[in-house]
Parts: structure tokens; sequence; C-alpha cells
């Protein structure tokens, strides 16, 4: 024990001092940028480029173009730009062309102490503009694919706006699809995004309050939602809660999601996802707060109840009757997706006298050749289930259909014929297997998937008994579960009259005259009760 | 800072029909058919209505003490030593309901659903929950309660339906054939079992938000609850006779194997235990959360939520030890256990109420003069 604790220690001891070191040189190096950002632009244009040449490095991607105009003075100006991220069309057009062929004669005509404006306000025509003076605001508008302009003689750069990339562009979404509604979905584009947002709700009240989160990504984050609506201390949450932040990169909005959710461990979402911008505007209309996130076309919203997750978008633009059967339909599948293989296991070994004699005598002998008891053979079919299923949700396109052919006849009538599964054990699979697909959040099902299995082996041991515990002890998880404030399970408990219209019913839009009362309750009158406007003619 | 829990009244009155319900729903049908016979049903209308009168006294008692808990009811009205005297004496008045109640539903589960588990497991399983809820504090269970709500009106109703076509009126007359007495008798344990225990609630009532409707809401439960044993009481000597409903241990089980729909579903009793086990669970969790209560007031402790876990193992071991003998055990409940229901949960109240009242009075007249 002491030689090996000595031996440890001796190699260690060095090892340790040199990460020190390295820590130390690299931290240095760190704390040198971080200085070297907040100085100020120089007013020699030479120093100033070869300081951002140092600053950005070698990289093959930043342009910097030196012109010269001829005014009273010969000017040296420089454009430093990335290309890619910059729109080159337009810096050639309304900053190269119009600073080159159209300000010499006007810059020849004026007063030195006025060229600065008539570049500034004259030459470049461009709508975005501003002036900055420090490096990381030069660096950091670079890097987000605007274009400054550095001229000698004065310490400011001009920041123009030429952000222009290439963008998937407007597509249909493919993870929620619909029959009726509308099929635009988001994109990888923040701006792009909140344009959809916007471009649908003409109100001078919609805020898009802007973020940048991630200190090596600088992920641009926009919190939307309509002031007078939201409540103000949601909002302000939202806002502290993403401050708090301080991550290296955030790649998808699940970062985001992660980082802000109220309860780490839990299976169920507290933050509604959803890569439809008609999903998130109808809740930013219901007051609560939509977070975009740069570089994926899926946004999230807050705070995100139990009822949500079992609604789709399609339930207001169909009939109301058939939208609360579907309702209904998509509840109970959601039971049934976690139940029914266990409640197959709890009656087939513990309370066969529920089952009607003649079902229990064909079920026996359909398990009559298999060797294993229930409860293996469920497992055994479900976790086969959730490995094809794994398997074909990455899997390419090509290889899709010898999948569906291996699952389906291999696994499924094979097994059966081989003896290794009971026939009716397929059937309880695959209808499992349907009956998830049917909520229409897939990360709610997520959640479904994994506490599936908890219920087979409470199943498996204390038959329904164990699963009315469980199914207790599930409902006191999820009503302890709060999102922003909000209790995930408003609506049902605590019980609230007024929201009952959309949660599991959902009644005619003429009935739906407020919003939600779980949110803000400031301003929630949604519309005029129609009947009474007709009386009123 | 520490969150102020608050319950609301509809989840009150939830709280309230499940304590009445619980466990009893299961037992009464056969105490009181094993006393009074055809005559059981007048018992469960008089019970119900004098549960409903002991009810508007504690209602009364906590009116005059305006937002105090029973512990602290004790220790303004009898003082400090003989406040913490009665206090002791609550606790264990909590202990022992909940004891059986964890034993009643374990042999329950022993004897006609799981022959081969052990007890231990059924009601450490059971405990265990308990403990668990209580840890997530009052607000949430209340809104569990809520959830299962809907599900608990859901069996009831559908087990009566489907037990209706075995139902045969002969089966109460004649009625008052054995004359007042035995009902008299019937009536003085039906109060005992579920009624007078009902004075536990006086601890959860400072969590409601709105007292006042908080008050209304604890006498509809009581009513609410009292109709569904009078139902249950009614379907079980109208299915089964009083003799046989006199003989079984668990009535509205039996009833319950009777029920279904030919061919497609028969035996349908474990789906209909889900009614009892929901309300049998409320019932213990409730005892046992006055039981951490009374005892984090006892001790001074702040955080009593600590305490569920070691009570919660006290409960456990009370139960295996109080369930040996289930003969001592029918004979202590239905002899024993409602003279202390008596002193504990109507003599008791009735004092702090009325020497409430004198002090007020008293008060009120040095004002005059």
């Amino acid at each position: 024990m002491s030689l090996s604790g000595k031996f440890f220690k001796a190699k260690s001891q060095p090892s340790q001092g040199q990460q020190n070191q390295s820590n130390q040189t690299s931290q240095n190096q760190d704390n040198q940028q971080k200085d070297f950002l907040k100085e100020s632009i120089q007013t020699n244009l030479d120093d100033n480029l070869t300081k951002l040449k140092n600053l950005l490095g070698n990289s093959s991607d930043v342009v910097s173009r030196t012109f010269i105009l001829s005014g009273k003075r010969s000017i040296h100006l420089a454009v430093i730009y990335i290309d890619g991220l910059a729109d080159s069309k337009s810096i050639q057009h309304f900053i190269l062309e119009s600073m080159m062929l159209k300000c010499e004669e006007k810059l020849q005509q004026s007063p030195r102490a006025e060229e600065f404006s008539i570049i500034k306000d004259f030459a470049i025509t461009i709508g975005e503009i501003k002036t900055v003076n420090t490096w990381e605001d030069v660096s950091n508008s670079i890097m987000s694919g605007d274009s400054a302009v550095l001229i000698d003689g004065y310490a400011v750069a001009i920041i123009t706006g030429t952000k222009g990339w290439q963008d998937r562009g407007v597509t249909e979404p493919t993870s929620q699809n619909i029959v009726r509604g509308p099929k635009d979905g988001f994109s990888e584009t923040l701006r792009t995004n909140t344009a959809l947002i916007r471009r649908r709700i003409r109100d001078v009240n919609l805020r898009v309050d802007s973020k940048n989160v991630g200190t090596v990504t600088k992920t641009d984050i926009a919190v939307m939602y309509i002031e007078g609506i939201a409540d103000p201390e949601i909002v302000k949450e939202v806002h502290s809660r993403i401050d708090k932040i301080n991550i290296d990169a955030i790649l998808e909005s699940g970062y985001i999601e992660e980082l802000i959710q109220d309860e780490t461990y839990t299976p169920f979402p507290t933050v509604y996802s959803t890569e439809r911008p008609d999903v998130i505007i109808a809740n930013i209309l219901e007051g609560r707060v939509g977070i975009i996130v740069d570089g994926t076309p899926f946004a999230l919203t807050v705070p995100a109840i139990f009822t949500e997750f079992f609604h789709a978008s399609e339930d207001y633009y169909q009939r109301a009757d058939f939208s609360t059967l579907v309702r209904i339909l998509r509840l109970s599948s959601f039971l049934l997706t976690l139940l029914v293989p266990a409640a197959y296991i709890a009656v087939t070994t513990f309370h066969q006298e529920m089952l009607p004699t003649r079902l229990l005598i064909s079920l026996a002998a359909a398990r009559e050749g298999v060797p294993f008891p229930a409860i293996v053979e469920v497992l055994i079919m479900e976790i086969t289930f959730e490995i094809l299923r794994e398997a074909g949700v990455r899997l390419p396109r090509a290889v899709g259909s010898a999948i569906s052919i291996v699952g389906a006849l291999v696994i499924g009538e094979a097994a059966v014929q081989a003896g290794l599964v009971s026939s009716a054990m397929v059937i309880v699979v695959s209808f499992t297997a349907i009956t998830s697909f049917v909520i229409p959040s897939y990360n709610f099902t997520m959640a479904v998937r994994m506490l599936r299995f908890l219920y087979i082996g409470l199943a498996a041991t204390f038959g329904l008994y164990g699963i009315i515990l469980g199914l207790m002890a599930l409902v006191l998880h999820m009503c302890s579960l709060r999102s922003f404030g909000v209790p995930y399970m408003e609506s049902f408990g605590p019980f609230n009259k007024q929201d009952q219209k959309d949660s599991l019913f959902r009644l005619p839009m003429k009935k739906m005259l407020t919003r939600p009362k779980l949110i803000g309750t400031a301003n929630n009158v949604r519309q005029t009760p129609v009947d009474q406007y007709e009386e009123k003619k | 800072m520490k969150k102020i829990e608050k319950i609301s009244s509809f989840q009150f009155f939830i709280l309230v029909l499940m304590f009445v319900v619980g466990s009893s729903v299961l037992y009464i049908p056969s105490v009181l058919a094993a006393s009074a016979k055809e005559d059981a049903w007048i018992v469960g209308v008089i019970g119900g209505l004098l549960g409903v009168g002991i009810v508007f006294l504690y209602i009364k008692t906590a009116e005059a003490s305006q937002g105090k808990d029973l512990i602290q009811m004790y220790d303004s009205v009898f003082g400090f030593i003989f406040g913490k005297v009665l206090t002791i004496f609550f606790c264990f008045y909590c202990l022992i309901i909940a004891a059986l109640i964890l034993r009643g539903i374990g042999d329950f589960m022993l004897t006609q659903i799981m022959p081969e588990t052990p007890i231990e497991i059924i009601m450490g399983l059971f405990i265990f929950l308990v403990i668990h809820a209580q840890k997530y504090g009052v607000e949430v269970f209340a809104r569990t309660a809520e959830i299962f709500f809907p599900w608990i009106i859901f069996l009831f109703i559908f087990g009566v339906c489907m037990i209706l076509p075995d139902i045969e009126f002969v089966r109460i007359f004649p009625i008052l054939d054995n004359g007042i007495k035995p009902i008299l008798k019937g009536t003085f344990s039906y109060l005992g079992f579920p009624y007078l225990e009902c004075l536990l609630l006086l601890m959860l009532l400072p969590y409601c938000n709105h007292l006042t409707s908080a008050k209304k809401s604890w006498i509809l439960g009581t009513i609410a609850g009292a109709i569904i044993l009078l139902i249950t009481i009614f379907l079980s000597i109208m299915v089964l006779g009083p003799e046989m409903t006199a003989r079984q241990s668990y009535v509205t089980y039996i009833l319950a194997k009777k029920m279904g729909i030919p061919h497609v579903f028969e035996r349908m009793e474990v789906i209909i235990a889900i009614f009892w086990i929901l309300t049998i669970f409320y019932k213990l969790l409730l005892c046992s959360f006055c039981l951490t209560k009374s005892i984090g007031r006892l001790l001074k402790v702040e955080e009593e939520k600590i305490l569920a876990f070691p009570l919660g193992i006290i409960i456990f071991c009370t139960a295996i030890i109080s369930g040996e003998d289930v003969v001592y055990l029918n004979d202590f409940s239905s002899n024993i256990w409602p003279f202390v229901g008596l002193q504990i949960g109507l003599l008791l109240p009735l004092l702090i109420l009325l020497i409430q009242k004198g002090k007020k009075w008293i008060k009120q007249k040095d004002q005059f003069n």
C-alpha cells in the first residue's frame, strides 16, 4: 500500500507541475488576448491591419482589401470581412463601388474635416451601419458576417451590415407533419426564424430581445414575447437564466433547454420545442416566451405544461369536436404505450382470473411452446423493438427497406415460429410501438420509452399492485415538477375550470374567450363573444 | 425564505372525501351488518348525519381559534405542560390509525390478491410511497389527489353500474325488525371509524388558502364520503344479503368479484381494488402527515419533512406488531377504539370549544364592565 502510494505520489507530482505550468501559460495568453480586445483602435491604418492580422491569424477566409481614395489628401482605407459569411456582392456594390466611383468628387470639393462623415453618411449605401472603437466590437462584427471599414487617420471602424450566407431556406418541417395548416418550418438562420414569427404577429408589442451565449461560439439567441401578454416575471426569469449560462458552446437549442430547465433529474421535458413557426406563434400569443437559437430550426417556448405535449397545431385548424376526440385518443395512447406490456405481464402471471376463460385458453395455447416466463419474453421483444427503432432513425435512406424486412419478417414472424416468443407478445409490442407514435411531441415519447421498462419491472414483481403504486409515484413526480414557476400538471392539478377549454378538450373557437390562466393574467381576453356582437347589431 | 404551502378548497374537498372513504369502504358494510343486520343502511344514514354534525363541531372549534392547528389549540387552551401531554396522546392516536390502515391494506393484499408475496414487502412498498409523497409536501400531494379524483369517481360509478343487475330489494326487508338497539350500537362504531378520525383534518385546515370556503368543502366532502359509504352499504346488503355481508371481512371485494360483463370482462375486482388502494393511500398519507406535523411541533423541529422517514418506519413496525392477532384486532377496533375516538375526537374538541367561548365571554364581560 505504502509503496504504491509513494509511487503514485512520485509519478503524479511532476505531471501536476507540468499541467499547472501549461495551464498558466495558456491562461496568460488568454488574458493577453482579453486585454488586447479591450484596447481601442489606433489612428494608423497599417498598425491596425497588423494588429488585426495578429488577432485573426492567417485564416484564409479573412479578406482584407485596402484601397485609396483621392480627396484633398489620398485616404487609405481597408475593408475587412469574412468570405462566405458576408455577402460579397453587396460589399462590392455598396461599399467598394460607391466609394471609389461616386465620392471622390465630393471629397475634393468639401473641406478635410468633413471627409469622415462623407465616407460614412454619403458613400456607404448600406442600411445597417454603426461606428465602434474597440477591437472586441470589430472582431465580433466581422465574425458574425458584417464587414469593417477602417480609415487611415481615424481611431474608429465603420461596421456595415453585410450578413449574407448560404441558407437552407424555409422548407417543410420534417419532424412534425400535418395535413391542414401552414407548411413552413424554421431554418438554421436566426433572422429568418424571427422574421417568420414577426411576419404573422404584426403587433408593435412583439419584443425580440437578443442575447449572445457561448464564450467560443458566441451564438445569437432571441427571446421573443408579446409585452402586455407575457408575464413580466417569467420574461425576467428567462433572461436571468439565460444570462447565468457560462459555457463555451451552444450548438443547438437542446443546450439551452437543458441549461434553463427547472428540474434536471426528470424524464419529462419541461421546455417545449418545435420547428413549426405556427406553434411558436400560438404559444407566444398565449403569453409564453419563445427562445430562438441561431443554428437550429428547433425553437423553444416556456413555460411548458403536461397537456401541451398532447396538442398539435392541427387541433386548432380542424373541427373542435374531432380535435377533442383526437386529444382523448392521444392521452389514452400515452397511458397504453406506458402500461400495455406491464399489464400483459401482470395479467398473465398474477391475475389470470381477470380474463374471460376462452381468451385465457387461447393465450395459454399461444404461450405453450415458449420456454421463458412472460417478463423475459416482454423484455426480449421490447428491447428488440427499441434497437430496431434506434437503427431506423439514423439510417441512410437506401438501407431503410432492409431494416423493415429484417424487423417484420425475421424478428416478428420467425421469432414466433421458432417458439422464442408467443404471437400475443408480438401483438402487444407492436401495439405499444404504434401507440407511442401517436404522441405528437417526440421528446415526450422518449420519457415514455424509458418509463415503460420501469413498469415492466414493477408488474413482474408486484402485479397490478406494483403498477398502481408506480403510477401514483409517477403522478406525484409529475405534480412536483414546475416549469418556470408554473405547475407542470396545471389545469388538471391544480384544477382550473377556465383552462379546461383547451387542455383535454378543445372547445369551439367561439367559446375560447380567454387566454390560458396559467401565464399572464393581466391581459387575457382573447375575443369578444361572437354571439354578443351579433346581438348588438 | 421558506415558501408557505397552500391548498385550494377543491383540493381540500377531495382530501376530505378520500379520508372519509379510505379503508372504511372496505370494512364498514360488514361491521354494520354484523350488528344491525338488514338495517345497516339506517345506521349509514344516521351515522352519516351525526358524522356531519361532528365535522360541524370541528369547524366551530377551528373558527373559535382562528387559523391555529390542533396542537396549537391544545397549547393555547390547556397550557404548556398539559398541552404537551395531549399532543403526545394525539400522536399516538395518529400512529395507531396509520398503523391499522397500513396493516389493513397489507392484510387485504395478502389474503385476496397476492397470497405469495410477504406482507412486509407489500406494506413496505406502500409506506415508502407515503414517505415519498410527504417529502414532496402538501401542495404536491393535494395536486395528485386532484388528478386521481376523476379516476376514483369513474371507478366508483363504473363499479356501481356493473353491480346494479344483481341487486334485490327484498333483502333490505324487514325494516327495524330487531328494534332500535342494534342500530345504536352500529352507529357507535360507525362514528368511531371514519368520522371521529376527521379530527386529524384540523391539522390540514390551516393550509387552505380560503378558510371560509374550505370549511364548506369540509362539510361537503364529509357528506359526499358518507353518501359513497351509504351506497356501498346498500349495495352489499342488497346483493349479498345481511348474513353474507356480516361474514365477509372484505365485503366490497366480494361485491367486486360479482361484477363484469359476461365473456368480455369478468372478475373486475383487481381494477376496482385500484379505488381502494388510492383512497387508502390518501388516508394513510394524511395520518402520517398529521403524525409528522405534530411530532415536529412537539419537538420544535423546523423542517418537519425530515421526520417523515423515521416516523414511516415506526408506522411500518407498529403495523407489523399490531396485526398479529386478527381476532384481537377486530375486538379492539369495534369495542375499544370508538371509546378512544370519543375521548380524543369528541370530548376534547368540545372542551376546547367551550373553554374558548368561555374565555371570549369573560373578555366581553370585562369590556362591558
